[in-house]
């Protein structure tokens, strides 16, 4: 079973140590990949990763509410539906004289900033290093590649780069599965949208991948004439295959474990009806309920994705839904959490390829650059972290297109969630290369 | 007598061809092969025409497919088909209570009756890659009220299958669907912010995506798709910036759909009062040059002036003329066809060799997309057998080809409502992956995804449809396929049977008998490629099954279609 369980990693491990001639140990293995992740016994941590596919429009999320920052965004914003009226706001944490408010249909995320477990992370986006309006110009070394592309951008986001094979959730996963043993290890990093997601792929840690229906199982006895049909490419000279029987291998391997563990559905309160967002939660919460006693897990990251945020047009129907369903699957989550005890246990942040320009167009917005994130859970220190931009596009924070200067870089909110899990300051400084450039490395996300 | 459409005669004589099978043989191994690359599925009439009838000339196939007119409609199918009660649920809560109308969901739906069904085959394959580069989502909300417009761009893509790419793309650009879906439709020139008006820009989403997705790709490419080379940096160098995008989203400025001014007179941006009104959404959008932007744009090196006089028509020709003469255009799409029809990582060799038939398919035109067909079909990497035992060769087979091929080996035939059922109200459920519905104009998929921690992946080479193959998707793939297996279809009424579609079991029950099941499976479904492991596998488990000819045909069909061998198309 312990050579079964990391069979993945075992693979890599086997070039990574160079051992001539022979395979080594699985626990030679282990002991050379020890990380140094500061995690005790008996303390769990989960990361779950909420990604708003298509790019969040993140001013009409969290809204610029003081007088001066909603005039200008509503002047701004002008187009019928696109600038709510500042009585619909629910008002939100101050940072100075600035203020902002949360989208009128997220009544149960403005209750978790009031109690000071959800923090708004101002102005994020990808960056090289610290950027000023004047040093903008297109296609400068400067300026991440490829901004406003939905596919480079969430790449950027994902692995801080678009042309890097593993991303930053994997790479900690990397760091942090030797301490959840050998059955925990190949759950370290799980997608939980049924598809293989860039953010979690690491140098060793193979994703687990879920989905909203649940987690699958192993459908074939071991050592069965059927088990053979789907294992032996994993032995093919013919690459694809051999790809193929790898999926097929790790579902002998790890499903048994974790589908024979997992609390069944009706055991947790009703689905928000028609919520794909809050379908995954629940298979994530059904994992992290057992994880750490079923499963010896003791870190582990999750993946959740939530699409149609890409509102060039008809954005005022269109949005406001998919904030309340946000609103519902959040508050469904906490709810499991809280009353499981765990909810100062797990850490839930947003991401998205770009937020949206400022300024609208016939109906809808545009791709933009920066953009507003949430960070939730009962660890979060709450408030207002990194800095709220001055509206307006005659100003320091806005291109003259509508785009969001960045502030704060993908690499500080990532190493910021990173050291929350316990990750060691070497692999998080390999793991955010560029972060030193800044003053605030990480941001203080947390107590 | 009521006379029976064009479409449905063919149907009903594809229907009553008799089960018959083919005895292998490397020219019927061959014919197979071939035909899993160019159709959805080689019946053995198929098969035995190519073989006996063409003697194996695989041109004389393509120009006979080509040459083929079957009458084959979205349009005419989908309005005949029923609104499921969920399709007409929130239809309804978007038009209003009577509704006419085309349901989004039976344009997939049709994609199905044509894949199993249509004569035409080759053309529906192509269609379908073509729908998987020029992508629209008919659930997406800017389409779920506009059937009609959806089912006239599945029509488009059919057509177009081996027009001019040209044709293809001034076809798409001009469609209600893409105008929906990419939003372009209704966009006005932008306007700088004064004391009393904020500003507004023109909408991106298509001037971005159209050079992005549909013609040039981010970056330049030489013949053979990999990437030019900064010399200076070393880095690739990208096709456009922000500024192009810009530019070319000026040009989208004015078009609107067919026939708009007499409904609406003032405003002019999306109106609900147009639902339901089937006309305009199949025909050309059309331009209304009061709201094309009249400012300066420059794209990719070209520069339309300030002009007095708005010229929608002729600034858009001009941009779509700069596309299509760009030289990533035969790369860059050449690749993508290969990669839906023949294998995931071609050679530099192979694209390039296609590229050149795009740039001249011989008589000196450009575009010509029967010719890139016929040539990624017929290249001598596509036809050679030593390409079956190369290790990086082949593709992923989807679950839409596993299943289209599924229904057109074993008879599947359309359920009461005349539909093989495939409502994709909930995609996690059923197949996973539905014809028209994708999540976004990125399709199902990324072109350059390559699975990680495998030996794909350390060779850098790719595997698209991988992104797609998960622990959890194969295995909610086999849980749906099953029970239709074992029920010789898919019963979904509960207690009582009630059926999506059937499959019909009649000429494959004798092999079971006979112990000749695993060669014709070998041979129909996988080319002859199964490995002797496989074929031990498959008839252990068939020996081991009880229940009788059934049961273990249905367990046979479900160890071989759940394979990795059968996975991979070779």
């Amino acid at each position: 079973m312990l050579a079964k369980a990391s069979r993945r990693q075992f693979l890599r491990g086997v070039s990574s140590l160079a051992v001539a001639g022979a395979a080594p140990s699985l626990s030679a293995y282990l002991s050379a990949m020890a990380s140094a992740s500061a995690q005790t016994a008996g303390d769990y941590k989960a990361l779950v990763c909420l990604y708003f596919s298509g790019g969040n429009d993140h001013i009409n999320t969290i809204v610029p509410f003081d007088t001066a920052s909603y005039n200008a965004y509503y002047a701004a914003r002008g187009g019928v539906g696109l600038a709510f009226s500042q009585s619909q706001l629910l008002p939100g944490p101050s940072q100075g004289a600035l203020q902002v408010a949360f989208n009128p249909n997220l009544p149960n995320i403005a209750a978790l900033s009031a109690a000071k477990q959800a923090t708004v992370v101002a102005n994020v986006g990808p960056l090289i290093g610290p950027i000023t309006k004047s040093q903008y110009a297109p296609n400068s070394a400067l300026l991440p590649p490829l901004l406003a592309s939905h596919i480079d951008q969430q790449k950027t986001w994902q692995s801080l780069g678009h042309a890097n094979p593993q991303g930053w959730g994997g790479l900690l996963g990397d760091a942090l599965s030797s301490g959840n043993g050998a059955t925990g290890a190949p759950f370290t990093t799980v997608s939980a949208n049924g598809e293989t997601i860039l953010f979690l792929t690491g140098t060793e840690t193979s994703q687990y991948v879920v989905s909203g229906q649940g987690v699958p199982s192993a459908f074939f006895a071991a050592g069965s004439p059927f088990a053979n049909a789907l294992l032996h490419s994993t032995m093919s000279a013919n690459l694809l295959e051999q790809a193929v029987g790898g999926v097929y291998q790790d579902l002998q391997d790890y499903a048994g474990e974790l589908d024979k563990a997992l609390p069944p559905v009706k055991s947790f309160p009703t689905l928000p009806a028609n919520n794909g967002l809050a379908q995954e939660l629940l298979t994530v919460a059904r994992i992290i309920k057992i994880a750490p006693s079923s499963l010896g897990a003791r870190r582990q990251i999750f993946y959740v994705n939530f699409g149609g945020f890409d509102t060039h047009d008809q954005q005022s129907t269109r949005h406001p839904p998919l904030m309340k369903q946000l609103d519902d699957a959040v508050n469904y989550f906490h709810q499991i959490m809280a009353s499981a005890g765990l909810w100062s246990n797990v850490t839930l942040f947003t991401m998205s390829e770009f937020g949206r320009q400022l300024l609208p167009n016939n109906g809808g917005t545009d791709h933009g650059w920066g953009s507003h994130h949430l960070v939730m859970g009962g660890a979060v220190a709450g408030g207002i972290v990194g800095q709220l931009p001055t509206i307006g596009v005659v100003g320091p924070n806005f291109l003259q297109n509508g785009w969001m200067i960045p502030t704060t870089s993908v690499e500080q909110y990532g190493m910021a969630l990173g050291s929350w899990m316990g990750v060691g300051a070497s692999d998080l400084a390999r793991i955010f290369p560029n972060v030193a450039t800044y003053s605030e490395t990480p941001v203080k996300l947390f107590f | 007598m009521r006379k029976i459409p064009a479409f449905a005669a063919a149907l009903l004589l594809a229907t009553a061809a008799k089960a018959q099978t083919v005895a292998s043989s490397p020219d019927a191994q061959h014919a197979y092969r071939f035909l899993a690359q160019a159709t959805f599925g080689a019946r053995p009439t198929d098969a035995q025409h190519l073989i006996t009838d063409l003697k194996l000339n695989y041109t004389a196939w393509i120009q006979e497919q080509m040459a083929s007119a079957t009458g084959f409609s979205y349009q005419s199918i989908a309005k005949g088909l029923p609104c499921s009660v969920a399709a007409s649920a929130s239809l309804s809560t978007a038009v209003g209570a009577s509704v006419t109308s085309i349901c989004p969901s039976d344009v997939s739906q049709t994609f199905w009756l044509g894949a199993v069904n249509d004569a035409s085959q080759l053309r529906q394959r192509v269609a379908f890659a073509l729908s998987q580069i020029f992508v629209i989502s008919v659930e997406d909300g800017s389409l779920t009220a506009w059937g009609d417009a959806s089912a006239a761009y599945g029509d488009l893509l059919y057509r177009d299958a081996f027009a001019n790419f040209r044709v293809l793309l001034d076809d798409i650009t001009h469609s209600d669907a893409m105008g929906k879906f990419l939003s372009f439709l209704y966009n006005v020139q932008g306007s700088a912010p004064t004391s009393t008006s904020p500003g507004t820009v023109p909408d991106q989403n298509f001037a971005r995506e159209v050079m992005q997705l549909f013609t040039i790709g981010l970056v330049k490419l030489d013949l053979s798709g990999e990437p030019i080379l900064d010399a200076k940096t070393g880095q690739p160098i990208p096709t456009y910036s922000q500024n192009d995008v810009i530019g070319a989203s000026n040009v989208m400025t004015g078009f609107g759909p067919y026939d708009y001014p007499k409904d609406i007179p003032s405003d002019f941006k999306y109106d609900g009062s147009l639902y339901g009104r089937e006309d305009f959404q199949f025909k050309p959008t059309v331009s209304y040059p009061q709201y094309h932007s009249t400012i300066a744009k420059s794209f990719l090196s070209v520069t339309i002036p300030v002009s007095t006089t708005p010229n929608p028509d002729g600034d858009l020709k001009l941009f779509l003329d700069t596309l299509f003469n760009h030289q990533n255009v035969g790369p860059f799409i050449g690749k993508q066809l290969i990669q839906r029809l023949v294998t995931s990582n071609p050679s530099s060799g192979y694209v390039e060799r296609i590229a050149a038939v795009f740039n001249n398919n011989g008589s000196g035109v450009r575009g010509d997309l029967g010719a890139v067909i016929s040539a990624i079909l017929l290249d001598p990497e596509a036809r050679n057998d030593s390409s079956v035992t190369t290790p990086t060769f082949g593709k992923i087979r989807e679950p839409i080809l596993r299943m289209a091929q599924i229904l057109r080996l074993l008879g599947g035939k359309p359920g009461a409502d005349g539909t093989f059922g495939f409502a994709p109200y909930d995609p996690s459920l059923q197949l996973g992956q539905y014809p028209f519905l994708a999540g976004s104009v990125f399709n199902f998929y990324y072109p350059d995804f390559s699975p990680p921690l495998t030996a794909l992946a350390a060779k850098g080479l790719v595997s698209p449809e991988m992104q797609i193959t998960t622990t959890e998707t194969v295995y909610r793939l086999d849980q749906f396929l099953a029970p239709i297996f074992a029920g010789a279809g898919w019963n979904v009424g509960g207690t009582t049977p009630s059926y999506a579609f059937t499959l019909d079991y009649g000429g494959w029950l004798p092999l079971v008998a006979s112990n000749a099941l695993v060669d014709q499976l070998n041979l129909a479904f996988m080319s002859g490629q199964m490995s002797a492991a496989l074929q031990s596998d498959i008839a252990a488990e068939v020996s081991a099954t009880k229940g009788g000819a059934q049961s273990q045909l249905a367990q046979a069909l479900r160890v071989m279609i759940d394979s990795p061998e059968y996975i991979v198309q070779k």
